[in-house]
């Protein structure tokens, strides 16, 4: 185009010169001079035309060759050395807020729950809960390795929450984990509490998995090439932690199997269903705060089974859920246990499930209801009664109502109000929350 | 009992997968763009499946079990890659456990390794709102990407399906013929629209700002992914008279609201462009998208 421009004037220019110097040289008649401006004028506009057809014709190579030349891949911005090249993902969770009960003892005890630490609702006031580092990279072409430190304010300590590596090149669908991680069993027990959509876990996981079974072992998954989504796996584990303990036999205690289907109904409705169970020795498991004189000291030998059935439900706008959408997702969960509490035999069965719907009425708004319920098991020995559960005449449970706002997917604010009955009296909660996320962008899973 | 049932159904699966006859190469395509590109390539030789609708904002997906399902069968996934899905492929990806499709693999292609990318930020803050390392990612504004992306990609489908490489290669030459057709056709249509003033709602368009020479006089998402504030859209509405814009645009998938509470004050037209394959009507292939793109635009440029 600036050619064609320059074109113009450098012609324009010589016409005006020629004509000048014609007027200037010859004392020629103005009609004789007229009819050579004319005929100079059509000689340039013929050549004109015919430079103008040229530089559209090159134009049109130039966008021909342009679109199609494949170009170099763009190298990617970031790291500027290679030391620094193959730094892992690094994000950083942080959580903390403010709390308010009003049950005033101070002492928690859920029925059904053994747990001291996990029944209760937290600390009262401000306080920072865990913080979370995690990393993740791939380690080659065979392994991915992801491990997620956590920092609890409480007491400072530093615990490895998940540290494990998954496969990525095995056949047939499956995938292998090992290390230590969250076991695929029921919806919750896998993801991380700071993608939960309440502050507090529901009653049957604080009750019946110390909130979240985390173990040292190994699992394998196989998606199956289905149009319906399915995938079965399986776990063995250390069995260190709740609800197994003592790391019995020889250190491998605890036995895991899932069963996930899912699908769609239209782009805008998606549901996930499952099936699970968890099987755990325990060995001398000591559960109770052991430095709380009215705390309730259990040593369990013994196995506990758990079955969960899990499902979640998801409606969003043609599958958009940036505006508007909505969750609904429960699981029931059943627990029997058969072995001597304090060298008592124990054998008997609990039942807990959650419900809960999420709502998200704007962009960054969501509001949402749970309900969760545990109902423990009335056959409790004599001499075990005030000391496990069931003895109470009491069904615990809980109702919650939370709202939360999200600037972005990096930063949520939250209002919790519950009111649960775990003890003769009902106990009302206020939470308020913070969880903000920096570094590297997470992914969510379903 | 729940134990014997799981390896029952670990059997039943291995057997089905073994038993599996894949005729087609098949492709998961993370966008429709793509999944229209792929079948202009593929043709007959290919089976696409393709994972999001042009409703849904391709920044934001949830990994739905029907999409680890689709994954888990894919030969390849063809998506649009620097970081548009960063937020939902890596786990899609890591739970299909498909070996072929993973990162470094043949089967795994990203359309925008192989375009200039626009916007590359020299430092980046999340107080800036979602911006993109490596670039905005939203190739698909500008028609001569699609045929650097179709060239690389056909290469590409040719490497996993060796047997099908020549009728691939004459599928991308008869498809680079229509291409550049229609690109000599869409350049001469445009030319009206070279310096036109216009508003846009998200950072959606400057691949399609650059190839038609549009002049963004204002953005209404001042930090991408934020939705935009009263004061700000305020702000655009008290600079008008200077900046004379003709129209606002936004893409199908996003909450026009913004555009509307403008357009309404403003007294200009809000357009929504299809942005991807299906958006509106009459942008059912990739030829019909930037047909529609570019008849929406003169429509409303005098």
């Amino acid at each position: 185009m600036e050619f064609r421009k320059l074109f113009l004037i450098f012609t324009t220019l010589i016409i005006a010169s020629t004509v000048s110097t014609v007027s200037v040289a010859q004392e020629t008649p103005v009609t004789d001079l007229k009819a050579e401006l004319v005929r100079l004028k059509q000689a340039y506009d013929s050549e004109i035309a015919a430079m103008t057809a040229r530089i559209n014709d090159l134009e049109k190579k130039n966008a021909v060759k342009e679109a199609t030349l494949p170009q170099e891949p763009v190298a990617q911005s970031g790291a500027s050395n290679s030391a620094t090249a193959f730094n892992p993902k690094i994000g950083i969770i942080f959580n903390g807020g403010y709390s308010r009960f009003s049950n005033s003892t101070g002492h928690y005890a859920t029925e059904g729950s053994p747990l001291s630490g996990v029944s209760d609702p937290g600390p009262r006031g401000f306080a920072v809960g865990e913080t979370e580092f995690s990393f993740s990279a791939n380690v080659n072409d065979l392994f991915h390795a992801q491990a997620a430190v956590s920092l609890d304010a409480a007491d400072g300590s530093v615990s490895l929450e998940e540290g494990f590596l998954e496969t990525l090149a095995l056949p047939a669908g499956a995938t292998v984990k090992a290390g230590r991680f969250f076991s695929a069993i029921g919806y919750l027990n896998e993801q991380h509490a700071h993608k939960d959509n309440f502050v507090d876990r529901p009653m049957p996981y604080l009750a019946f998995l110390g909130g979240q079974y985390g173990d040292d072992g190994v699992q394998i998954s196989f998606v199956m090439p289905t149009d319906l989504y399915m995938q079965v796996g399986a776990g063995a584990f250390r069995g260190a932690s709740f609800p197994a303990g003592g790391a019995d036999n020889k250190g491998v205690g605890a036995f895991t199997g899932f069963l996930r289907l899912g699908g769609d109904v239209g782009f805008s409705n998606s549901w996930r269903f499952g099936l699970s169970f968890l099987h755990a020795n325990s060995s001398h498991r000591v559960t109770g705060d052991i430095t709380d004189p009215q705390a309730d000291v259990l040593n369990f030998t013994g196995n506990t089974d758990l079955q969960i059935a899990d499902f979640k439900y998801q409606w969003s706008p043609y599958g958009n859920t940036v505006d508007r959408s909505f969750v609904l997702q429960g699981e029931y969960l059943r627990r029997s246990r058969n072995g001597t509490f304090n060298d008592i035999p124990f054998d008997g069965t609990d039942t807990g499930f959650y419900v809960e719907g999420v709502y998200k009425f704007m962009h960054g708004w969501r509001a949402g209801y749970r309900y969760s319920a545990l109902n423990p098991n009335d056959a409790v020995p004599v001499s075990l009664r005030g000391k496990l559960l069931g003895d109470a005449g009491i069904n615990p449970n809980n109702h919650s109502f939370m709202i939360d706002w999200a600037r972005n997917e990096f930063s949520l604010l939250r209002v919790q109000f519950s009111t649960e009955q775990s003890q003769f009296n009902r106990d009302n909660r206020i939470y308020l929350r913070y969880i903000m996320s920096i570094g590297a962008h997470g992914a969510h899973s379903f | 009992m729940l134990r014997r049932q799981t390896i029952l159904l670990i059997m039943a699966g291995m057997m089905s997968f073994t038993t599996a006859a894949q005729a087609k190469t098949s492709i998961f395509a993370c966008e429709p763009e793509w999944a229209s590109l792929a079948k202009e390539i593929g043709g007959d030789f290919v089976k696409v499946k393709l994972g999001t609708n042009a409703h849904q904002d391709p920044h934001f997906i949830s990994v739905r079990p029907s999409l680890i399902a689709m994954v888990r069968k894919t030969d390849m996934v063809f998506c649009n890659g620097a970081d548009l899905e960063i937020g939902w492929l890596p786990i899609l990806l890591l739970q299909s456990g498909n070996s072929r499709v993973q990162p470094g693999t043949n089967g795994y292609f990203m359309a925008a390794d192989y375009v200039h990318k626009l916007e590359v930020p020299t430092s980046v803050d999340r107080a800036l709102g979602d911006v993109h390392p490596m670039g905005n990612p939203h190739i698909v504004g500008d028609p001569r990407n699609i045929a650097i992306v179709a060239r690389a990609f056909a290469a590409r489908l040719a490497v996993v399906d060796p047997e099908n490489k020549l009728a691939y290669e004459k599928q991308l030459a008869r498809f680079e013929d229509r291409w550049l057709a229609s690109l000599i056709k869409w350049n001469a249509r445009a030319k009206p629209l070279k310096g036109l003033p216009i508003i846009i709602q998200h950072k959606t368009w400057v691949y399609l700002v650059h190839w038609l020479g549009l002049d963004v006089v204002s953005t209404l998402e001042l930090r991408p992914g934020i939705p935009p504030s009263t004061s700000h859209l305020q702000t655009i509405l008290n600079d008008l008279p200077k900046a004379k814009p003709k129209f606002i645009i936004n893409a199908a998938y996003e909450n026009n609201k913004p555009s509307i509470w403008l357009s309404q004050r403003a007294g200009i037209p809000d357009i929504t462009l299809p942005f991807t394959v299906g958006g509106t009507k009459n942008s059912d292939d990739l030829f019909a998208l930037y047909d529609t793109t570019i008849s929406l635009l003169l429509e409303h440029a005098e």
